[in-house]
C-alpha cells in the first residue's frame, strides 16, 4: 500500500512535465505579433508614421541626404573633414562607407515600410475613402521621394545615356527579402512618376507642413520633370503649386530654418520641440552645418565664398555665412550660419523659393520670359537684390541657376543641379571641382550590406575623379 | 584533469638513549590529502605490538624493544606503509609520521557524468576532471579563466587585465557561427544563466558583463568538462560546444569538522608595456610627414596647439592611467556534521583592483551546502549561495585607460587639456568625471530530494534557482564631454541607468534502476525529465542635466523589455557493466525549446558508447607495467539552440529610441516570422585509451574525435534593399545552413618522475602535461560572398577554410625609390594599389596546438611549483598598430617607427611617413588599410603560474580545535612571455554578438593586456 502511493506520486511528477508541453509557448511582451500587429487603421498609421520617422532621420533626409551631396560639390572645403565624409567629399567612396551605408540601408527601410503600408491598406478594413486614399497617397509619394534620393545618389543622372539605360537602382514595390537586381534608371524614373501621378490623385490639398499633401507630391513631380529636362509638366505642376498652393511667399528670408518655420515651407521633416525623442530632427544637419557653437565640422569653400560675395548686398551673403579668422591666423574660415537655430528646427525639403526657381527656369526654357522674370525677382527682391526686367531667356536660365545655388546652399541641390546642366546644355566638359560631371565617384559606391547578401548586384564603378 | 598525488611519508626519526624493552613510539597517520587518518591500525615488529589511530590520527606505542624496529600503518583501502626506526638505547622516545594513500588511487574518484556519478574507471564518456585546488589560485581570476591548461581539449582565452573579466572557453574547437559558441556551465545540476552578451555601459563603448564572476573558486570542489557526445549526450540539447560542470565543495560522511582559513594579498601590472615614442619623437615625426607631403614651414600641428605648447609638453598617460593594483582575498569555510546533518558554510571577501586606475572588482560571497540522510532510504540536499559584488569600471579601447595611453591621448598634450582626443576625450579627465559601476546580486539555491522507493529503484526530485539582478550605474558629470566642440556653458551631464534582472528556474526529477548480478556485472537505467525556464526584465534610463546617478526610483518607468525562453527535456542513459571488463552506455535525449516553432520544436539526440578494460583480464591482472588499461569509443548527436530567444515570431513595436513623428506615434516592424528554424546537430565520434603504469606512477590519456556539426544556426545576410533591418541594425535572417567539421587528438601525460614516497630522499618531482590539436574546417556555409559574415579585425568565414580566417590585402615591403607600401594583388603581382579585391586567406585565428606543461618540486615542507601555457600556429590582428605605426591616426606612436623609410634607398621596415592616407594606396582612411601589415603570428609560450609553498602542521596537539594544517605561498602569475607579437597575444575582446565572438578572438584594438601578478597566501587549517 505505501508502495503504491510512491509510485503514484512519482508517475504523478512525470507526466506533470510531460503534460506541459504548452510551457514551450512564450510569447514576447512589450511587442505585437505580426498577425496582431496592423489590424486597424490606426495601426496602420502608426506603421506610415514610421516611414516619416525614417525619411526625416539624420542617416536620410535629415542629414546625409544633404550632407553627402553637397560634401562633392564645390560648395564645401574639405577642412576639418575626416574618415566618411572625407571620402565623400574626395569622391572616393567604397564598400565601407558610412554615409553610402547609411543613405542606402535607411532609404530601403522607408521604401520597405511604406510598401507594408500600402499592403496593408488591401487587408486592414474600417478606413473610411479619405482616409484610405490619403494613406495611399502619401505612402506612395514617401515611396517615390525616397527612390528618387537614392536613384540621385547611387546612380548616374537621367540624361546619362540617351535611353537612359544604365544602372539604376533595384525598385522596390512589395515587401520582402527577396534579391533584386539594379533596374534601369529609366524604370526607375517611370516607378517614379507612377507613384507620384497616382498619389497627386489621391492626397489631401489642406495645409499640414509635417505630411506630404497634394501639394508636396506635384512640388516632387515638378522636380522629377525638372531633373528629366521636361520643362513643359515642370512648368505645369510649379505653376500649379505656387497659383494654388496654401503656402504664401515669406518676405523672411531666415525664417526657413528658423524654429516654426517658413509660410514657404510645403513640407517639411517635423520638429515639435526637443524634450521627448524624436521631436526634432535635423541633428546631423546641426552637427555638419550650425555654426551656433564654434567652428562646424563642415565649411564652405572659397569658391561658394566668392560666389556670394558677387553681390554683397544679398542678404543670403549676409545672413548665411560668416567669415572668421582663425586663432592660428589667416587663411579665413568661411562658416555656414543657415542652420544657426538653436538645437531644432523643421527641416523644410519642399518649399515654394525652389519651385518658384523651377517655375522660372521652365518658363525661360519655353521662352515664357514675363512669367519666368516674375518668379525670379521674387526670389532676388526677398533677398534684397533689385529687379532684373531686361534679360533674356537665355540669361534668365543663367541667372536663375546662380539663385538655385545660393538659395539652395547646403541643401543638397548644387550636385544634381550641375550634373543636369552638363545634360541640358550638352556640355560634356563640365567639371564639378575639377572632376567632370559624368566621373564614377560623383556617384557613391553601394554598400557591404547589399554587396555581400546579394549576388545579383553589380557595383558602381568607383573613384577616377581626381 | 586527473593527476597522481604528491603522496608523502615523512620520517622524523630522532634517536636517544639506550634502555631496553621501554622505548616509545609516537606518531601521527595521515591520508593522501594530509588529513588525519583515525582508526588505522599501526603495528611495531618485532613484537607485534598493535593499536589504532584517534580521531585525530595520533597513536602512542609502548613497552617498544632495542634495536631496529618497523612501525607498519594500515587501513581499510589504502595501500599500507611502513617504515624503520631504531631505539638504540632501549627506551627511545621516537617520533614518526607515516602517509598513507589509497589502493586503486585516482581510478576510483568520483566523475559527474550528468545526473549521476560514477567512479573514474568506469567512465566510457569523455570527461576531465579538475579539483577545486588545481585550479589557478589567483585572486580576481575569474572561475573559467582559473581553468586555462588544467585539461586537454579546451582552449581558455582570459579577456585582459581588467577587473571582474571573463573568459572564452572552448571545447575541441568551435562549430556555431550565430549561436554562442560557449560551453553549457552546470553548477550543481542548474545549467546558471551565463548570459554572455549583456552589455552595459555606453553604446559604442559598452563592456561585457562576465556571467560567472558571482563564483568563488574557494567554494568548487570539482569540475568535469563533458567532451564527447556519451558524456555530453545526457545534456544533449545544449551539449554541442561541451559541457563544464561545476561542483561545489560539502561536507563528507563522518569527517571531522574542518575551519579553513585563507588570506591573500597580491599585485596587479600589464604583462607588456608598449614603447612610445615621446613628445620629441613624435613631433620630429610628424613635422617629417609634413614635408614628406610636400609641405614647408612648420607642421600644422593637430588640435591647433601651438609648436611651442607641443614642444614643452611630454606627458607620460601610461604613469597618468596606470598604477600597481592591489588585490586581496580572504576566504573562510566550516564544515562539520551535526546529527544527520552535514553542512559545509563559507564566506569569501575579494578586493580585486587592476593596474588600469579606478577599475576594480569587490565580491561578497556566502555559501551553504546541506546533507542530511532522513532514515534508511531517503536523502536530502540543498545548496544555498548569496553573492553581491561591486565592478568599478573604466573605459577601454581608446575611451580609456591604457587604450587611450597607446593611441589619442598625445604626448604632446597636457594631462588637463580638454580638447583633442576625439569623441573619446581626455582620458584622465573622463576618470576623473566619470562614475561607472555595476552592482550585482546573484542568487542560487538548490534543492533534492532522493528515496529509494522499492528495492533498487531510486527516485530523485530536484529544484534549482538562479537569481541574478544587475544594476549598471554610469554618471558622467557634465565638467566633462567628450565632444569637442561644446562649450562649457552647454554641457550636459549623462545619467545612465541599465537593469538587467534574471530569474532562472529547473524541475527535474529522475528514476534509476540498477541491478547488481554479480560482483562483476552491474546494469543500470536513468530515466528522467526536466523543464527549465529563464524569465528577464530589462530596462534602461538615460538623464542629461542631472546633478547625479540614477536610482532605482528614478527608472520607475522605463519602458521594460522582458524575455523568456524554456525547455522541456525527456532522457534516459542504461550502463552496463559486464564481466568486470565490458561497459556500455547509451543515451537518449528528446529536447523541446520555446526558441523554436511547433514544426521543429523538439530536437533528438540518441548517443551509444563502448569500453573495454583491458588491465581486468586475467592474462593481464599481473603486469608488472600496466596498473590499468582502457579502450573507450563514443558516438552519438549533440545540439545547440543557443540563439534569442524570440526570433522565430514576427513581431511589431514602438522604436527603440522612443521616438514620435509630428506628435505622432510609430509603430515599426521589428523582426520577420522564422518558423522553421530548427536544432543545430553536432555529430561526434571519440576514440580513447586510458592506462596507468607503474602502480599508477604514470598516467596517459589520449583521444581522438571527430565532430561534425550540420544546421548550423547562421544569422545569415539578406540585402539591405529589402529593408529589413533588425532591432540590431542589421539585415539579417536566422536560417540552418551549413556544415563545420573539427577533429583533433587530445594528450594528456601525469608523472611522478621522483616518488616522494622514497623514504631516503624525502624530495618528489612530479610533471603534468596537456596538449591538444583542433583541426577545424567550414564543409559549406550555404553562401560564397567572402563579406556574408564580417567579425571583428577582417576575420571572415570561406567555404573550405577554417572558421575565422583573416581575409586582407597582402602587403609586400617598402619600396625603396618612394617609401611606399607595396601590396600584392591576388595573383601574388606588387602594386601600389590597395583594392579589396586584392584580399586573399592570410591565416587562420584559431592556433594548431595548444599545450601546457607543469613541473612540481617537493622537498620536505617545501614545495616548488611553475607551469607554462603555450598556444601555437594562430594569426593575430592589431587594428590598433594601423594608428600606432603610422602617423595618420592622430594616435600615438610606436618607438619602433624610427625603422621607416627617409629618403630613396632606405631599406625601411614602415613606410614613409605622411599625413594623407591617399599617399598609401588610394583610400582616405588609414583605419580602412587592413593589410597583412598588421598581422602578427599569434603564438605564446608563457610561464603562467610560479608558486613557492612552505606547509607547516602542529605536531602535538590531540585538540581538533587548534591548527592542523598551514601553508604559505608565494606566486606570481604570467612572469614570462614569449611571443613575436609586441603587445600580449592573449586576446578576446567584448563583442556584441555571437558570430563576432566566435569567429574573431586574437583581434586587438588597443585591448587591455593580461595581468602579470604577484601574490602571497597564507592558509590555515583548524
Amino acid at each position: 500500500m505505501r508502495n503504491t502511493a510512491r509510485y503514484m506520486v512519482v508517475i504523478l511528477s512525470c507526466l506533470s512535465i510531460a503534460g506541459c508541453e504548452k510551457w514551450l509557448e512564450i510569447k514576447p511582451k512589450n511587442v505585437l505579433l505580426a498577425e496582431d500587429a496592423i489590424t486597424s487603421p490606426a495601426a496602420v498609421q502608426k506603421v506610415l508614421t514610421g516611414a516619416y520617422d525614417l525619411f526625416r532621420d539624420d542617416n536620410f533626409m535629415g542629414g546625409e541626404c544633404w550632407v553627402a551631396a553637397e560634401l562633392m560639390t564645390d560648395n564645401l572645403s574639405s577642412d576639418g573633414l575626416s574618415g566618411s565624409y572625407l571620402a565623400v567629399y574626395n569622391r572616393n567612396t567604397s564598400l565601407f562607407t558610412q554615409t553610402s551605408k547609411n543613405l542606402w540601408n535607411t532609404g530601403y527601410t522607408i521604401i520597405y515600410r511604406c510598401n507594408l503600408v500600402l499592403d496593408a491598406l488591401k487587408k486592414v478594413p474600417g478606413f473610411t475613402p479619405q482616409e484610405l486614399a490619403r494613406v495611399r497617397g502619401e505612402a506612395l509619394c514617401l515611396r517615390a521621394w525616397t527612390h528618387l534620393e537614392l536613384v540621385r545618389l547611387f546612380a548616374q543622372p537621367y540624361g546619362y545615356t540617351a535611353d537612359n539605360s544604365h544602372s539604376g537602382i533595384p525598385i522596390r514595390i512589395k515587401p520582402g527579402t527577396e534579391t533584386l537586381p539594379r533596374s534601369t534608371v529609366a524604370a526607375v524614373y517611370n516607378q517614379i512618376l507612377a507613384d507620384l501621378n497616382t498619389a497627386v490623385q489621391e492626397l489631401p490639398a489642406d495645409m499640414n507642413k509635417g505630411q506630404v499633401n497634394v501639394w508636396a507630391a506635384k512640388g516632387l513631380l515638378a522636380r522629377v520633370y525638372f531633373h528629366q529636362g521636361d520643362f513643359v509638366l515642370a512648368y505645369k505642376n510649379a505653376k500649379d503649386v505656387v497659383e494654388n498652393s496654401p503656402n504664401i511667399f515669406e518676405n523672411n528670408l531666415t525664417k526657413r530654418f528658423g524654429q516654426g518655420g517658413s509660410d514657404d515651407n510645403i513640407f517639411e521633416l517635423s520638429s515639435t520641440g526637443n524634450a521627448k525623442p524624436g521631436q526634432s530632427s535635423g541633428g546631423r544637419l546641426i552637427s555638419a552645418f550650425s555654426s551656433e557653437n564654434g567652428r562646424p565640422m563642415m565649411l564652405y569653400s572659397s569658391d561658394f565664398f566668392n560666389a556670394a560675395k558677387a553681390d554683397t548686398s544679398d542678404l543670403r551673403y549676409k545672413n548665411w555665412l560668416k567669415v572668421t579668422t582663425p586663432a592660428a591666423g589667416p587663411p579665413d574660415e568661411y562658416w555656414p550660419t543657415k542652420m544657426n537655430t538653436s538645437s531644432w528646427f523643421s527641416i523644410p525639403v519642399m518649399h515654394l523659393a525652389e519651385i518658384k526657381l523651377i517655375y522660372a527656369e521652365s518658363a525661360a526654357e519655353q521662352s515664357k520670359r514675363i512669367e519666368a522674370l516674375l518668379q525670379l525677382n521674387d526670389i532676388r527682391n526677398r533677398a534684397g537684390l533689385s529687379d532684373y526686367n531686361s534679360l533674356n531667356n537665355t540669361d534668365i536660365v543663367n541667372e536663375v541657376r546662380k539663385q538655385r545655388r545660393l538659395e539652395m546652399a547646403l541643401e543638397g541641390n548644387r550636385l544634381h543641379d550641375l550634373k543636369r546642366q552638363a545634360i541640358r546644355d550638352n556640355n560634356a566638359g563640365l567639371r564639378i571641382r575639377n572632376a567632370l560631371w559624368n566621373c564614377p565617384g560623383l556617384i557613391l559606391a553601394i554598400p557591404a550590406d547589399e554587396m555581400s547578401a546579394n549576388p545579383k548586384m553589380v557595383q558602381n564603378p568607383l573613384g577616377g575623379c581626381n | 584533469m586527473y593527476r597522481m598525488r604528491i603522496l608523502w611519508i615523512v620520517v622524523l626519526c630522532v634517536a636517544t638513549r639506550l634502555i631496553a624493552q621501554n622505548g616509545i613510539v609516537q606518531g601521527t597517520i595521515l591520508n593522501e590529502r594530509e588529513e588525519p587518518l583515525g582508526n588505522a591500525l599501526v603495528v611495531a615488529e618485532p613484537g607485534s605490538i598493535s593499536t589504532y589511530t584517534d580521531a585525530s590520527g595520533k597513536f602512542t606505542l609502548q613497552n617498544i624493544p632495542q634495536g631496529k624496529v618497523t612501525i607498519t600503518a594500515s587501513f581499510v583501502g589504502y595501500e599500507s606503509a611502513s617504515d624503520e626506526v631504531e631505539n638504540e638505547s632501549g627506551n627511545d622516545r621516537l617520533v614518526i609520521f607515516l602517509g598513507l594513500r589509497p589502493k586503486t588511487n585516482n581510478l576510483k574518484e568520483v566523475i559527474i557524468v550528468g545526473y549521476a556519478r560514477q567512479i573514474k574507471k568506469d567512465v566510457i564518456g569523455n570527461i576531465s576532471k579538475v579539483r577545486g585546488n588545481e585550479l589557478t589560485a589567483n585572486p580576481g581570476l575569474s572561475f573559467d579563466a582559473t581553468l586555462q591548461g588544467k585539461a586537454p581539449g579546451i582552449q581558455v582565452i582570459q579577456s585582459g587585465g581588467v577587473a571582474g573579466a571573463g573568459a572564452l572557453i572552448r571545447v575541441r574547437g568551435i562549430a556555431s557561427v550565430s549561436a554562442n559558441g560557449e560551453p553549457l556551465i552546470v553548477l550543481d545540476g542548474l545549467p546558471i544563466n551565463q548570459d554572455q552578451f549583456i552589455q552595459i555601459g555606453l553604446s559604442g563603448n559598452g563592456q561585457q558583463n562576465n556571467p560567472i564572476s558571482f563564483l568563488n573558486v574557494a567554494d568548487i570542489e570539482s569540475v568535469d568538462i563533458f567532451k564527447d557526445a556519451a558524456a555530453a549526450g545526457i545534456y544533449g540539447s545544449r551539449g554541442a560546444n561541451g559541457v563544464v560542470y561545476i561542483t561545489t565543495k560539502r561536507h563528507s560522511k563522518d569527517a571531522p569538522g574542518k575551519l579553513i582559513f585563507s588570506s591573500s594579498i597580491g599585485t596587479s601590472n600589464p604583462t607588456v608595456k608598449l614603447p612610445l615614442a615621446g613628445s620629441t619623437a613624435w613631433l620630429s615625426m610628424y613635422q617629417e610627414a609634413w614635408q614628406n607631403d610636400g609641405n614647408s614651414g612648420k607642421a600644422k600641428l593637430p588640435d591647433g596647439i601651438s609648436w611651442n605648447q607641443a614642444e614643452n609638453t611630454s606627458t607620460d598617460w601610461v604613469k597618468a592611467l596606470t598604477h600597481t593594483g592591489l588585490k586581496t582575498e580572504t576566504n573562510a569555510s566550516y564544515s562539520f556534521q551535526s546529527g544527520k546533518w552535514r553542512l559545509y558554510n563559507s564566506l569569501g571577501y575579494l578586493n580585486a583592483g587592476s593596474y588600469m586606475i579606478g577599475s576594480n572588482f569587490r565580491r561578497t560571497s556566502a555559501r551553504m551546502n546541506g546533507n542530511a540522510d532522513l532514515g534508511k532510504r531517503t536523502r536530502f540536499h540543498f545548496g544555498l549561495n548569496l553573492t553581491e559584488s561591486r565592478n568599478n569600471r573604466q573605459s577601454q579601447g581608446a575611451q580609456g585607460g591604457l587604450g587611450a595611453a597607446y593611441s589619442v591621448a598625445l604626448p604632446i598634450y597636457s594631462l588637463e587639456r580638454e580638447t583633442g582626443f576625439g569623441e573619446a576625450g581626455n582620458p584622465l579627465l573622463r576618470r576623473k568625471y566619470q562614475d561607472w559601476h555595476t552592482d550585482e546580486v546573484r542568487f542560487l539555491a538548490n534543492l533534492g530530494l532522493e528515496t529509494e522507493i522499492a528495492r533498487n529503484l531510486i527516485w530523485e526530485l530536484r529544484g534549482n534557482y538562479d537569481r541574478q539582478d544587475l544594476k549598471d550605474n554610469l554618471f558622467i558629470d557634465k565638467a566633462f564631454q567628450a565632444k569637442d566642440r561644446i562649450p562649457a556653458a552647454q554641457r550636459k551631464s549623462l545619467s545612465q541607468l541599465r537593469s538587467y534582472v534574471s530569474d532562472n528556474y529547473l524541475a527535474n526529477t529522475n528514476l534509476i534502476y540498477y541491478i547488481r548480478k554479480s560482483s562483476h556485472t552491474d546494469f543500470n537505467i536513468l530515466l528522467g525529465s526536466e523543464y527549465q525556464s529563464q524569465v528577464y526584465e530589462i530596462f534602461q534610463e538615460n538623464r542629461n542635466g542631472m546633478d547625479r546617478a540614477l536610482t532605482a526610483a528614478d527608472a520607475a518607468s522605463a519602458p521594460k523589455t522582458w524575455e523568456a525562453w524554456s525547455f522541456l527535456s525527456f532522457f534516459s542513459r542504461v550502463n552496463a557493466k559486464i564481466g568486470d571488463r565490458w561497459l556500455m552506455q547509451a543515451s537518449y535525449r528528446m529536447d523541446g525549446s520555446s526558441r523554436f516553432g511547433s514544426n521543429n520544436r523538439f530536437g533528438q539526440f540518441p548517443s551509444a558508447a563502448l569500453g573495454y578494460l583491458m588491465s581486468e583480464e586475467p592474462w593481464m591482472k599481473n603486469s608488472k607495467v600496466f596498473s590499468f588499461l582502457k579502450l573507450r569509443t563514443g558516438w552519438g548527436y549533440i545540439g545547440s539552440s543557443a540563439i534569442p530567444n524570440f526570433i522565430r515570431y514576427g513581431t511589431y513595436g514602438p522604436p527603440a529610441n522612443g521616438n514620435i513623428y509630428n506628435n505622432q506615434q510609430i509603430l515599426q516592424p521589428l523582426t520577420l516570422a522564422n518558423p522553421n528554424l530548427k536544432w543545430e546537430m553536432c555529430r561526434v565520434a571519440d576514440a580513447g585509451i586510458e592506462m596507468a603504469l607503474f602502480k599508477n606512477r604514470i598516467y596517459l590519456e589520449a583521444s581522438y574525435y571527430n565532430r561534425l556539426t550540420r544546421d548550423v544556426l547562421l544569422d545569415s545576410r539578406i540585402p539591405s534593399s529589402s529593408g529589413v533591418v533588425n532591432p540590431n541594425g542589421d539585415y539579417r535572417y536566422f536560417q540552418n545552413v551549413g556544415s563545420v567539421s573539427n577533429n583533433g587528438f587530445e594528450f594528456l601525460l601525469n608523472a611522478q618522475i621522483i616518488d616522494k614516497l622514497s623514504k631516503s630522499s624525502r624530495a618528489g618531482w612530479s610533471i603534468k602535461f596537456n596538449c591538444m590539436a583542433n583541426r577545424n574546417k567550414v564543409l559549406d556555409m550555404g553562401f560564397t560572398d567572402p563579406d556574408a559574415i564580417v567579425g571583428g579585425g577582417e576575420t571572415r568565414i570561406l567555404n573550405g577554410q577554417p572558421m575565422g580566417v583573416f581575409y586582407l590585402v597582402r602587403y609586400s615591403h617598402v619600396d625603396k625609390a618612394t617609401g611606399k607600401p607595396v601590396f600584392l594583388d591576388k595573383n601574388g603581382k606588387q602594386t601600389f594599389e590597395y583594392n579589396l579585391a586584392n584580399r586573399v586567406v592570410a591565416g587562420n585565428v584559431q592556433p594548431k596546438l595548444i599545450g601546457f606543461l607543469e613541473n612540481r618540486f617537493d622537498k620536505g615542507a617545501w614545495s616548488l611549483a611553475f607551469s607554462f601555457y603555450g598556444v601555437f600556429g594562430g594569426k593575430l590582428y592589431d587594428e590598433a598598430a594601423k594608428r600606432q605605426l603610422t602617423m595618420l591616426g592622430n594616435s600615438n606612436v610606436l618607438t619602433d617607427l624610427e625603422d621607416r623609410w627617409q629618403k630613396p634607398g632606405d631599406d625601411a621596415r614602415y613606410p614613409r611617413l605622411t599625413l594623407s592616407p591617399l599617399t598609401y594606396g588610394n583610400l582616405d582612411n588609414i583605419n580602412n588599410y587592413h593589410s597583412t601589415q598588421w598581422l602578427y603570428d599569434g603564438s605564446y609560450i608563457r610561464l603562467r603560474e610560479l608558486s613557492l609553498r612552505y606547509k607547516f602542521r602542529n605536531e602535538h596537539n590531540n585538540n581538533g580545535r587548534k591548527l592542523k594544517l598551514g601553508s604559505i605561498t608565494l606566486s606570481g602569475f604570467n612572469l614570462w612571455l614569449f611571443s613575436r607579437y609586441p603587445g600580449d597575444p592573449e586576446v578576446i575582446r567584448d563583442y556584441s554578438l555571437a558570430a563576432s565572438r566566435n569567429i574573431s578572438p586574437n583581434v586587438t584594438n588597443l585591448s587591455a593586456p593580461q595581468e602579470r601578478s604577484f601574490m602571497l597566501t597564507l592558509r590555515l587549517e583548524l
